[in-house]
């Protein structure tokens, strides 16, 4: 029963982190566009 | 010391203030007596309930005309601006803390000295030395709402929901103050021994020490401009 | 004025996302290694049997949730002394990851009191009240917070409040301890007496929860941060735009 348990929960933790990864990873981007942005109208 | 009679003046001034329109601070009383009556019909008459619970329903309605109180006590300075006068007068914002603070916590007292003869007759209590105490509580529990709550009261007085915000922020603070006076209050209504009313009167001063120190240190990012 | 130099917050955010980047991957293997201590590695309890396995993760998420506080009552005092508003935003975001946090452990216990002590809520235990004061202080925070619009003011008033609120927690929880000792209540503390596998398990779970709600922090703040320059670079060309006009 406990099997279940642990597999079921680190089926949902690995879902969460996936999401977790994939908001990094927007961030991310979006940060090194703001950068783009912030150069081009610095000049 | 001139701080010291900077901080009397500016708390005359707003005694003053309160003075000319009592009817601020009758209102605030009679909103307190209101709260310890309406508790007493929402029990049977002669209910035992309501004799476990006096504690309780005397701090309860001390609660929300006090916050009221300081809401008002801002209120002069929000409508006639007059917090911009304060402020660029060469006086330190301590100052201005602890002179509204004192104005406070002496009206506050006021209001709760008076609810309290009306709960000892409601109640039917006898005046004991006991009493004494429980205005000793009152007095420690006052500086704690006035300290935090001038502080707090500052900060929400340009916002317009203050009326509901200012116990939101208040009360989760208070929590451990009025667990303090409710407990300490049935001790000494109770017919026992006094066991635990000098720790509950220790964390009071404690409290006391720690909140008065905290909101004159934090004042100043209050009111700054 | 030079825009670069204008905003900071971009290269903070960059810092903050590569240091969660970083941390990501330990953080997800923690957490499966806490997760097979609690559920197969840690003996199951004599007493309360199976459910008592809740208890390792309501731990971790009440030390997150006070860590959170703690984070917050630090960023609190930085922006005090530095006005720099980054401090501000971790600030706010250890708020919203603290009460994701606060919330799980005031469900979690229910979940856990009812079947072992047949309460869901048990009043006057000094942890119950002292976590559910910290969840009325961080909601007070939120709703301060959207009642201040943008500035200077707001970010103050914030960090008062969060100062004021870390100094009110202990005395909420000495005061709650004596108010037991009064009124005793029939729950006994646990984590008295835990197997060593147990202890084992609690303290990965614990060091998971940590290390979750760090990253957490780190990402909501550095999102916070991106939002806020966002808004600020679009004011600027917004401004350029009718100029040029």
């Amino acid at each position: 029963m406990n099997w279940y348990l642990f597999f079921g929960y680190a089926v949902f933790w690995t879902l969460l982190f996936v999401y977790l990864v994939y908001l990094h990873r927007r961030q991310t981007a979006l940060n090194r566009e703001l950068r783009e942005l912030e150069r081009s109208l610095d000049k | 010391m001139k701080a010291l009679r900077l901080i009397w003046i500016l708390t005359q001034k707003d005694l003053r203030i309160e003075y000319r329109s009592r009817q601020a601070f009758l209102t605030t009383l009679f909103f307190a007596l209101l709260i310890l009556i309406v508790f007493n019909f929402a029990f049977d008459p002669g209910d035992e309930a309501i004799r476990a619970a006096a504690p309780g329903i005397l701090w309860v309605s001390l609660l929300f005309p006090g916050v009221i109180q300081l809401n008002r006590s801002f209120q002069a300075e929000r409508e006639e601006g007059t917090l911009h006068g304060l402020i660029l007068a060469p006086v330190d914002r301590g100052v201005l803390f602890l002179g509204k603070f004192l104005a406070n916590w002496l009206l506050l007292t006021l209001v709760d000295l008076l609810i309290l003869g009306a709960f000892v007759v409601f109640y039917n209590l006898s005046f004991s030395t006991r009493l004494l105490w429980i205005l000793l509580l009152l007095v420690l529990v006052g500086a704690v709402f006035s300290s935090v709550g001038t502080l707090f009261a500052a900060m929400v007085s340009g916002i317009r929901t203050r009326d509901v915000l200012l116990p939101i922020l208040l009360f989760p603070i208070l929590v451990p103050i009025v667990i303090a006076a409710v407990n300490a209050t049935r001790e000494l209504l109770g017919s026992g021994e006094l066991e635990f009313l000098h720790q509950w009167v220790k964390l009071l001063v404690v409290s006391d020490v720690v909140f008065l120190a905290g909101s004159f240190l934090l004042f100043d990012f209050v009111v700054e401009d | 004025m030079s825009v670069v130099t204008a905003n900071p917050e971009l290269r903070i955010a960059a810092r903050w996302l590569g240091l969660s980047g970083w941390l990501q991957w330990p953080t997800y293997v923690l957490l499966v290694v806490a997760l097979y201590g609690a559920f197969l590695y840690a003996p199951t309890e004599r007493v309360m049997g199976e459910v008592q396995r809740i208890f390792y993760f309501h731990v971790g998420a009440a030390f997150g949730a006070f860590l959170a506080f703690f984070v917050v009552f630090i960023a609190g005092i930085g922006y005090l002394r530095t006005r720099r508003v980054f401090w501000d935003q971790m600030a706010a975001a250890s708020v919203e990851v603290g009460v994701l946090f606060t919330t799980i452990v005031l469900t979690t216990g229910p979940l856990w009191a009812k079947p072992v002590w047949n309460t869901w809520f048990p009043w006057g235990d000094p942890r119950v009240m002292t976590t559910l004061v910290l969840w009325l202080i961080y909601m007070a925070y939120l709703i301060l917070r959207s009642s201040l619009p943008e500035g200077e003011r707001k970010y103050k008033f914030c960090a008062v409040f969060g100062i004021i609120g870390f100094i009110d927690v202990p005395i909420v929880y000495m005061s709650t301890r004596w108010w037991r000792t009064i009124h005793p209540v029939v729950i006994t503390s646990s984590g008295a007496n835990l197997e060593p596998r147990m202890s084992q398990a609690l303290l990965v779970a614990v060091a998971a929860c940590a290390l979750v709600l760090v990253v957490l922090i780190l990402l909501r703040s550095a999102m916070r941060l991106n939002a806020l320059v966002a808004e600020r670079l679009a004011q600027e060309v917004q401004d350029r735009r009718r100029v040029a006009q």
